[in-house]
């Protein structure tokens, strides 16, 4: 269902681009002649009047459709392409070349340079505008690429089951959020949260009702988290990570908490049933651990585990802190 | 879009008297004054191609190329390429290519 969201958004998102077009000239004729023209048929028009002015708007202000002069003075339009060319860009700039010098050495080095296409000024607006609808092409199949990137690397990131990130994700984010935690100074916290006895609901109940009880779990996890700072991830089987951010020892046991009841106050309801479930919880906080060397991700990662273990031998469906515990300290 | 083509047009009877002014200047021996005949020529060929002005492009066209051969040929002036009694021959190859192109103004702005 998120994913159906997603794709959606990205859909309205992408009905919502206006292709900009930028036009390049020395000659504020030739740009108050095609201005019209361009943005009579949908395209938003910005204007420059040489190279070195192309090239300030395009980084102030991109626009994915370049049509530009050959001959100008400073920076000519070869010298432009090219330049086009060695930058990097938010996306992919077509460069169309409307040029009177349109003998086949001018076409020639103007492709060279890296346009992809020419028009001649002798060429009619209708002609122009039907280029202008190849390159909108173009950049409309370079969109639909890119989303399809994008979808793929999110599914990469994904458990196709609950929903949640995997374990691949979590080591990503949780390098870069503690690394931002220790520039700064902040806070942050890690929770290791595993199903109690997960393997007797699957023996009991069937594969079905385990898999229920998972996705619940991760609804009812979701919940009791904040939206602005914390994050989760299934990290394998029945063992879950929810990442606190800007969040004390102190803070973290009160998520923790909460967390513990929210999946225990009432049965979940699966296939086969309903079935009591109960999660052991093992906190981890940036504070209680030694500072220097400044520790990685395994360390948090490896407290919390051990609190986690500590719950579970404590009598499982509880929190431990590591300071309940002398081995968590590490 | 008629009111750039006689914005056009007009400017390019001011260019005309310009071009007069310039190869006049080559004449006396003055530096520079082709490479500014030939841009002056080259952006009304390519302005006047988009405001749909054929006739008016394709003399300046002429005129851009002739600018261009005679500059390419090495002579630092008219002077090198004087000879008593008569107009150089780029001065007058130049002063046609003007004319002409003051005609194609004229008659372009007859019609519009």
């Amino acid at each position: 269902m998120d994913d159906f969201g997603a794709t959606t958004q990205i859909l309205q998102l992408d009905s919502s681009i206006v292709p900009r077009v930028l036009l390049v000239d020395d000659d504020d004729l030739v740009l108050a002649r095609l201005a019209p023209l361009v943005s009579a048929a949908g395209f938003g028009v910005l204007t420059a009047m040489s190279g070195e002015e192309a090239i300030a708007i395009l980084e102030r202000d991109f626009a994915p459709i370049v049509i530009t002069d050959l001959r100008m003075p400073g920076m000519d339009g070869l010298s432009l392409v090219r330049a086009l060319r060695t930058r990097s860009w938010p996306g992919y700039v077509y460069v169309l070349l409307l040029t009177i010098q349109d003998g086949e050495q001018d076409i020639l080095a103007g492709l060279d340079a890296g346009a992809d296409d020419y028009v001649s000024k002798r060429a009619s607006g209708a002609h122009l505008l039907a280029r202008l609808r190849t390159a909108r092409r173009v950049l409309s199949l370079e969109h639909s690429l890119k989303r399809a990137l994008d979808e793929k690397r999110e599914l990469a990131m994904t458990d196709p089951l609950t929903g949640a990130h995997n374990r691949r994700y979590f080591t990503r984010h949780l390098a870069r959020e503690l690394k931002q935690a220790q520039r700064s100074g902040g806070h942050l916290s890690l929770l290791s949260i595993d199903v109690d006895h997960f393997k007797r609901i699957n023996d009991g109940f069937g594969h079905e009702a385990g898999d229920a009880v998972l996705q619940a779990l991760v609804r009812r996890m979701a919940a009791a988290l904040r939206r602005d700072t914390d994050w989760y991830a299934r990290l394998g089987g029945e063992e879950f990570a929810a990442v606190l951010g800007s969040t004390s020892l102190v803070g973290a046991r009160q998520v923790a908490e909460q967390v513990r009841q929210a999946v225990a106050v009432t049965p979940i309801g699966t296939p086969a049933g309903e079935v009591a479930v109960t999660v052991s919880i093992g906190v981890s906080s940036l504070e209680a651990l030694e500072p220097t060397p400044p520790p990685g991700i395994e360390s948090l990662l490896r407290q919390a585990e051990r609190c986690l273990f500590a719950s579970k031998e404590r009598g499982r469906n509880r929190v431990t802190l590591p300071e309940e515990i002398q081995a968590c300290k590490t | 879009m008629q009111n750039l083509r006689s914005k056009f047009l007009a400017r390019t009877r001011d260019e005309v008297e310009t071009f007069r002014a310039l190869i006049s200047q080559w004449q006396a021996g003055a530096q520079g004054t082709l490479t500014e005949i030939e841009r002056l020529a080259h952006r009304i060929h390519g302005t006047g191609a988009t405001l749909g002005f054929d006739e008016v492009s394709e003399s300046a066209a002429a005129l851009e190329r002739t600018a261009r051969r005679l500059a390419m040929s090495g002579l630092a002036s008219a002077a090198a390429d004087a000879f008593d009694g008569l107009t150089p021959r780029g001065v007058r190859d130049l002063q046609l290519c003007t004319e002409q192109l003051g005609r194609e103004v004229e008659s372009a702005a007859s019609r519009s």
